[in-house]
């Protein structure tokens, strides 16, 4: 007798819970702000300059190491391959550009240029916005000069 | 007496099975009508995306409403907004309802009601509040979602 009471209630309460199922239930997600504040303008600075001297068929070269820092956390756009290297004022491709660290904000390049002589002048132009951040801002023109000696 | 009780649980469950295959049968029927059919009506009318790049405290609009040009909602709906991002040392946001700060608990406002039948129009005004940082960056999207329902009878 308990047995079929229990079964008949378990019938009416599976009934009377699919009735109660169906309810109208939707979501929107909005976007309501972006926020892109970064007062930091990207620097690039000059960190060092190693030369090395070595002998080749009684001629004296110089290998020219130049390492620079860039600062900036949210970099959009990196156009280092754009900068311009003079050896006596004639531009020349013969350098290489290299990362060689990565620490925090900070990223490390090197420069290195090869088989120069005493004396020459080299120059390195890093033009403006070689390096613009996620808010738009854009590093300022640097020119970095050195004698070889 | 034992058989007189099984025989009125019979009865009983008979009368709910009858009740429920009944009202299924009304609800093929309102299907196959399709002017009968109720559905909810919401209408959420937003501001355009701010876009924030200065250490400026600035003002976001929108509204819910219960309709959509000529068509009311019919059915009683309840809703509520969630942030779903958290607020920081240099983040805060405020959330108001036609002028009046709404306190959230857990980025989440209380129910509010839609009414049905009669246009209800719902105003919310969210106060972005920045704060200037040392690093001078903040770099975050602020998102809310707005959950509705059937409010249940």
């Amino acid at each position: 007798m308990i047995k079929k009471v229990v079964f008949l209630c378990i019938v009416f309460i599976s009934l009377l819970s699919i009735l109660n199922y169906a309810k109208y239930i939707e979501q929107k997600e909005i976007l309501v702000a972006k926020i892109d504040i970064d007062m930091n303008i990207p620097k690039i600075e000059l960190m060092n300059i190693k030369n090395t001297m070595y002998k080749e068929t009684n001629k004296i070269f110089y290998n020219v190491s130049i390492q620079i820092k860039i600062r900036e956390s949210n970099i959009k756009s990196n156009n280092l391959d754009k900068i311009k290297v003079k050896i006596d004022e004639e531009e020349t491709k013969n350098y290489e550009i290299n990362q060689i660290e990565k620490i925090l904000n900070e990223l490390i390049y090197e420069i290195k240029i090869t088989k120069l002589l005493k004396n020459q002048k080299i120059q390195i132009l890093i033009p403006e916005s070689t390096i613009i951040d996620k808010a738009n801002n854009a590093s300022k023109e640097e020119i970095i000069n050195y004698e070889v000696n | 007496m034992k058989n007189k009780i099984i025989i009125i649980i019979l009865i009983v469950g008979i009368i709910m099975i009858s009740k429920n295959s009944f009202s299924k049968y009304i609800s093929i029927t309102n299907i196959n009508v399709s002017s009968k059919i109720v559905q909810p009506i919401i209408t959420i009318e937003e501001d355009k995306i701010l876009n924030i790049t200065e250490f400026k405290n600035q003002i976001y609009n929108f509204k819910v409403k219960n309709y959509s040009e000529e068509k009311i909602n019919e059915i009683e709906m309840e809703y509520y907004i969630e942030f779903l991002s958290n607020q920081s040392q240099y983040i805060k946001y405020k959330i108001y309802k036609e002028g009046e700060e709404i306190k959230l608990t857990r980025n989440k406002t209380e129910k509010f009601l839609l009414n049905k039948n009669n246009k209800q129009e719902d105003n919310y005004t969210i106060e972005v509040l920045l704060k200037e940082n040392s690093d001078q960056e903040i770099l975050e999207n602020i998102k809310m979602k707005i959950y509705y329902e059937q409010k249940e009878v």
